[in-house]
């Protein structure tokens, strides 16, 4: 067997102060294989990427024996013993980044298709002019974009294609490794699986060997061969995609796959057991938000109805920029709607009264816990913020508060005096949720509560709400982008796109037998914890169109793969599909049309 | 492109120059009564007033008032000025120049000198060379420009005198040629300039400074290096005009301060362009010739942050089209 | 987010120590500068522009002052108008800023739209309009410093408040109804406060120069002794080219190091409050 084309050794990455960042990490990539390094924030990941290409700050030292062997290259490459000098004719020809988010890996001043040039002129002077404009056509070409979007500039392209031209760069020199850090964690799930399966492709057609970084375990079982699983600096384990996921070894390795939620497995909450009888808690209908932007008026809410249940979790899922955070916002009345209506216990919301008791029962929690805390005020007066608001005796204020606390498992004495500072994001979490509680609501609005934090810490945040279910009867209304998170934690799901409910029912119906073309395609993206499993797959194309400029007829017909003959011109409504209660917005279920399906088909 | 935002961008200009006209116009009708500022006699009879009000059309409305003085203004008829009798626009068009030579002279030094300068301490952050770099800058911003233009004339026109101390040329001389004539006026310059150019300096070196350490934390900086771009080429190409994007926009807003040291500066060295002009002015409380500079100053400011809001549109292409 | 960190930047550092051992020097001097000063800086004598001696440690004035009284005295007209105008601006600034980025709209519009003016305007020019109209006095100098100086301080609040506005916390506050008064008090002002601080010390450094500036043009308070007047009379009388350096240096060297050392401490604390640093201190 052939020496493996990236070998690294006892390698070590220490601060000024000798603190190790990365502590004696060592692995190998054989030439064509796909190594994935997973980690929670801060585990070394990137610092290990990094120290491969020997771009580490100043600050940091590294130690350990790296080595190269390219196929075309004689000698093999030291890389540990390279100056600054020689590492620039090492980096891109033989080994190349994606660098994580690539909102800013691009020079925002200059066309994408000269920073490509720029590389592939830095190894190869004597190319020619001509050459170049070929080989970045072939390389736009590759990655899936045309000619014209090279000319543009970064900020002129959406993230999907910002990914892609990022791709292009890092193939410019033909190289035979590249390094992708979280290549996909600021997309959205169909991205996501676009970007992945572009990534299995190039290494099927150049024989690429690749290492990808993720926090996500799901991401690394569809791609890699082998997979590391780091801590703390250190690869716990290593080993076989299959053996990895099927029989961890480590305990570490055993504990980040138990929290991953798998669809078909075991869900996190017990499906809800009939939901007939319940009055709804809030009701929202014909619900329409439209802002007024540069290109027009856009429709981020258009007409969606909605009921949420006493004690139910309904999970509310669809791209970024569907409008399922604004629908949240027109509930409480942080953005005015231009028609509908929002009903509590049946009655509409609309004079100051009503309005500042469904502000008192229903409350919100949001997605970045650095974001959501007044970094100026201890926990104890945030968490009495709503009682302060509410106008009610402070006499009362320091019982609730500790109650609160105590209900998201806080000890008060230890926590009430600190600042958002002192907190780790998942105690930070846990202190919003308790201000949320301290009015006793019935319904708690979640956007993205777990979405930034580790997987470690989003299942205890998980099992924090899900247990306030339990014990207090809470509603939940759970809005996400990601679907496997959604199907083992909520009762029904309702899933929207453009603006628009597209598909709701049952979350398990929805996941498992999905009606609309649409919830089909996001089913489909879903990275799958088990090794190849996302198998072949039909992944939409092109991203969500701008709600500006909405489509006309059935508004996902351009995207759609069943579309047939009235779908561009007659505009569905939610129609009975598949399992009892479940409805899908797509004139494949509607009588008067489905005839023509068949017929085209 | 985006021709909207640039549109949009003269529209403000305009309103600005606006406001500055009704600003103007009435700062000098709000306090105290304008004959007395306009003529000065001191016996003067009620008929006499009478008849200079209706000279200078003070009888009419206010709202006349204010459009005769637009209509003024925008054909150079600026009042007379008190001290020398003759026509405020003439004192002004013959000091315009004079301003511009030094205005413009100091600012392109600075801006090459305090952007090299602050590249040179962002790429070399927390080393000794940044430290000297700083130092040295947050001195020159702190010092007042008219002191040192006096240890400037102390030093290089007194204790070694190699710079004519004041004036643009050596009064009473003949020159043979424009050149001989050209070479004075820049013997004449190096003082001033030197002084113009610390009134600058320590701001744009520390703007380009703070934007370059902000430019070098990107990731495309890492991107590009590895690449495999030498790192001086990763600052040149790419770090580099990122970072004087801010630098166009804070050195705008600069321009009224560099009005500011005109007035000083050309006071100090009794250079015949604006600064000077309205210094005289202040003394003789000589108020048509104040008002005159300070419209002109503002125009002059306003125009130069057009300029700049320009240079801006050409050099990002995110403002081109969004 | 506690003072610690603050503390650690104004004593941690050499140039924080520095900054505010002169800035307390000069304080201290001018308090008592009067108490201080070895003769009656009024007072002419016959030894006009003498170098300095053991009688006259920095020399004397054309008019036969000595040198080092009027410095000592000078102080407090610098510190008094640089504090004064400072706090003025600061208050004009932040009550514009906050109710600009804050309410948005119209007020925004309007309001954004005269900081724009004053932000153009030439200030020098303007305040020589000002302080050329009203008769000079130590009031005029801090409310025509004050008042034209303030567009920086509103423009930067703004936009902290632009954001902060966006911040989950001010949408969890609104998502309870809470009065604008409420999210102003405990959410938007207690966040843009050391922004505010900050920048008002930086205005404290530009106040002292402007008003050193109009003296040296003639503008000052003629009842008080300042710098920038210490100046204008060396300069007027002819010191430079007497080569009377001692008359000359040392006012110009006093503004410059006040200048400076307020200026650093401005410098330490906006970077301890600029907001994109912020994020960094706060995760």
């Amino acid at each position: 067997m052939s020496a493996p084309l990236l070998d690294v050794s006892d390698l070590r990455v220490t601060t000024r102060d000798g603190s190790p960042i990365v502590d004696g990490v060592g692995f190998e990539v054989r030439a064509g294989e796909a190594l994935g390094i997973a980690g929670e924030s801060g585990c070394g990941k990137t610092t290990t990427a990094l120290a491969v290409m020997r771009l580490l700050p100043a600050s940091l030292t590294q130690t350990g024996t790296i080595t190269l062997r390219p196929e075309n290259v004689a000698k093999q490459i030291n890389v540990g013993r390279r100056t600054e000098r020689g590492m620039q004719v090492v980096r891109w020809r033989h080994v190349s980044l994606v660098f994580q988010g690539a909102m800013n890996s691009l020079d925002p001043v200059q066309r994408v298709d000269d920073q490509i040039a720029e590389a592939i002129k830095l190894h190869d002077r004597d190319v020619g002019k001509g050459e170049v404009a070929e080989r970045i056509s072939e390389l736009m070409s590759t990655v899936g974009l045309t000619a014209v979007t090279a000319r543009r500039y970064p900020h002129q392209l959406s993230g999907g294609q910002r990914q892609r031209a990022m791709t292009a760069l890092a193939l410019a020199c033909n190289p035979p490794l590249v390094i992708a850090d979280e290549p996909t964690t600021a997309l959205d799930v169909v991205m996501q699986a676009q970007v992945l399966q572009l990534l299995e492709r190039l290494r099927e057609r150049l024989g690429l060997a690749l290492i990808l970084i993720s926090h996500d375990l799901g991401v690394l079982a569809e791609t890699c061969d082998r997979v590391a699983i780091m801590y703390e600096g250190k690869i716990v384990e290593i080993g076989d995609a299959g053996q990895i996921f099927g029989a961890p070894e480590h305990e570490y390795t055993k504990k980040l796959l138990s929290i991953l939620p798998v669809i078909g497995g075991e869900r996190r909450v017990a499906p809800a057991s009939s939901n007939g009888g319940e009055s709804p808690l809030i009701e929202v209908r014909d619900l329409s938000v439209r802002f007024p932007t540069q290109a027009g008026e856009a429709r981020a809410v258009d007409g969606v109805s909605l009921d949420w249940k006493r004690g139910e979790i309904l999970g509310v899922v669809g791209e970024s920029g569907c409008g399922k955070s604004t629908t949240a916002r027109a509930i409480l009345g942080l953005v005015e709607p231009q028609e509908g209506e929002v009903l509590l216990d049946g009655k509409a919301a609309e004079g100051r009264g009503e309005m500042r008791d469904l502000r008192k029962r229903i409350q919100m929690i949001f997605q970045d816990p650095y974001q959501t805390l007044n970094p100026r005020h201890r926990v104890r007066t945030l968490v009495a913020e709503p009682l302060v608001v509410m106008g009610i005796d402070r006499s009362e204020h320091e019982a609730r508060v500790a109650k609160s606390l105590n209900d998201v498992g806080l000890e008060p004495e230890r926590f009430k005096d600190r600042y958002p500072h002192q907190l780790s994001g998942g105690q930070r979490q846990r202190v919003a949720i308790a201000a949320s509680l301290v009015l006793e609501p019935d319904g708690l609005i979640c956007d993205e509560p777990v979405s930034m934090l580790d997987t470690s810490v989003r299942a205890q945040i998980l099992d924090v709400l899900c247990g306030l279910r339990e014990s207090r009867d809470l509603g939940l209304m759970f809005i996400t982008h990601d679907l496997s998170l959604a199907w083992s934690l909520c009762d029904r799901l309702a899933v929207m796109y453009l603006g628009r409910v597209v598909e709701q029912g049952l979350a398990t119906d929805v996941i498992e037998r999905p009606q609309h073309p649409y919830t089909q395609a996001l089913v489909d993206a879903i990275p799958v914890p088990v090794p190849g499993g996302g198998g072949e797959r039909e992944l939409l194309k092109g991203e969500l169109p701008d709600p500006t400029n909405v489509p006309q007829g059935c508004r996902f017909h351009p995207r759609c793969p069943k579309r047939f003959g009235p779908c561009d011109s007659v505009d569905p409504g939610l129609l009975p599909a598949g399992a009892k209660g479940q409805l899908a917005a797509c004139l494949l279920h509607d009588p008067a049309h489905a005839g023509a399906a068949t017929r085209s088909a | 492109m985006n021709t909207r935002w640039l549109i949009g961008k003269v529209g403000a200009a305009a309103l600005t120059l606006v406001f500055v006209l009704i600003f103007n116009f009435f700062l000098f009708r709000a306090i105290g009564d304008p004959t007395e500022q306009l003529v000065r006699l001191p016996q003067s009879t009620p008929e006499e007033i009478a008849e200079l009000r209706a000279e200078y059309g003070l009888d009419k409305p206010l709202l006349s008032q204010f459009a005769d003085y637009v209509g003024d203004t925008f054909t150079g008829e600026l009042g007379i000025s008190q001290r020398t009798r003759e026509p405020v626009w003439d004192e002004i068009k013959r000091a315009i120049p004079w301003t511009l030579l030094l205005v413009g002279v100091g600012t392109l030094i600075a801006t090459i000198l305090g952007a090299w300068m602050g590249v040179k301490a962002a790429t070399k952050r927390g080393t000794r060379t940044d430290d000297g770099l700083l130092s040295f800058n947050l001195f020159t911003y702190a010092a007042p420009e008219y002191w040192i233009g006096i240890i400037l004339i102390l030093v290089f026109a007194v204790a070694i005198p190699i710079f004519p101390a004041g004036q643009q040329v050596t009064p009473g001389v003949e020159f043979s040629s424009w050149f001989a004539e050209a070479a004075d006026v820049l013997d004449h310059l190096v003082l001033p300039v030197t002084a113009m150019t610390f009134l600058l300096l320590g701001q744009y070196f520390l703007i380009m400074r703070s934007s370059m350490v902000e430019v070098l934390t990107e990731d495309f900086v890492t991107v590009k290096r590895a690449t495999g771009l030498p790192w001086n080429r990763v600052v040149s190409k790419h770090a580099v005009p990122n970072a004087l994007l801010p630098l166009v926009t804070i050195a705008a807003i600069q321009f009224g301060a560099v009005a500011g040291g005109a007035v000083t500066i050309e006071a100090l060295f009794s250079w015949p362009g604006l600064g000077e002009l309205s210094y005289d002015a202040i003394g003789d409380k000589d108020f048509p010739i104040l008002q005159g500079t300070f419209l002109v100053f503002s125009f002059a400011v306003i125009f130069a942050n057009l300029i700049a809001d320009c240079l801006y549109f050409a050099l990002d292409p995110r403002v081109q089209a969004k | 987010m506690t003072g610690a960190r603050a503390r650690e930047l104004l004593f941690g550092s050499w140039r924080g120590r520095i900054s505010l051992s002169v800035l307390g020097l000069f304080i201290f001097i001018a308090i008592f500068g009067g108490a201080l000063a070895p003769d009656d800086p009024y007072a002419s004598s016959l030894e006009t522009l003498e170098p300095p001696s053991s009688e006259h440690w920095l020399g004397t004035t054309e008019q036969g002052s000595d040198v080092l009284s009027q410095l000592l005295v000078g102080a407090r007209v610098s510190i008094v108008v640089g504090f004064a105008a400072a706090i003025i601006s600061a208050v004009i600034g932040a009550a514009v800023g906050l109710a600009s980025g804050y309410f948005g709209g119209w007020t925004d519009r309007i309001l954004d739209g005269i900081d724009n003016w004053f932000l153009v305007i030439p200030t020098l020019p303007l305040m020589i309009v000002l302080s050329a109209l009203l008769s000079p006095s130590l009031g005029v100098l801090i409310l025509v410093i004050g008042i034209t100086s303030w567009a920086g301080t509103g423009r930067i609040v703004r936009s902290h408040v632009l954001t902060l506005r966006e911040r989950p916390f001010v949408e969890r506050a609104q998502a309870l109804g809470a009065s604008h008064w409420h999210i102003l008090k405990t959410h938007i002002f207690p966040n843009a406060l050391p922004l505010i601080f900050a920048n008002t010390v930086l205005i404290i450094a530009i106040a002292i120069l402007s008003e050193s500036a109009l003296a040296f043009l003639g503008l000052g308070d003629p009842t008080n002794i300042s710098w920038g007047t210490m100046l204008q009379n060396a300069f007027s009388s002819g010191a430079p080219s007497a080569e009377a350096w001692w008359y000359v240096i040392p006012p110009g060297l006093c503004i410059t190091l006040l200048v400076l050392s307020v200026a650093m401490i401005g410098y330490q604390f906006e970077e301890y409050v600029n907001p994109r640093l912020l994020e960094q201190h706060e995760a």
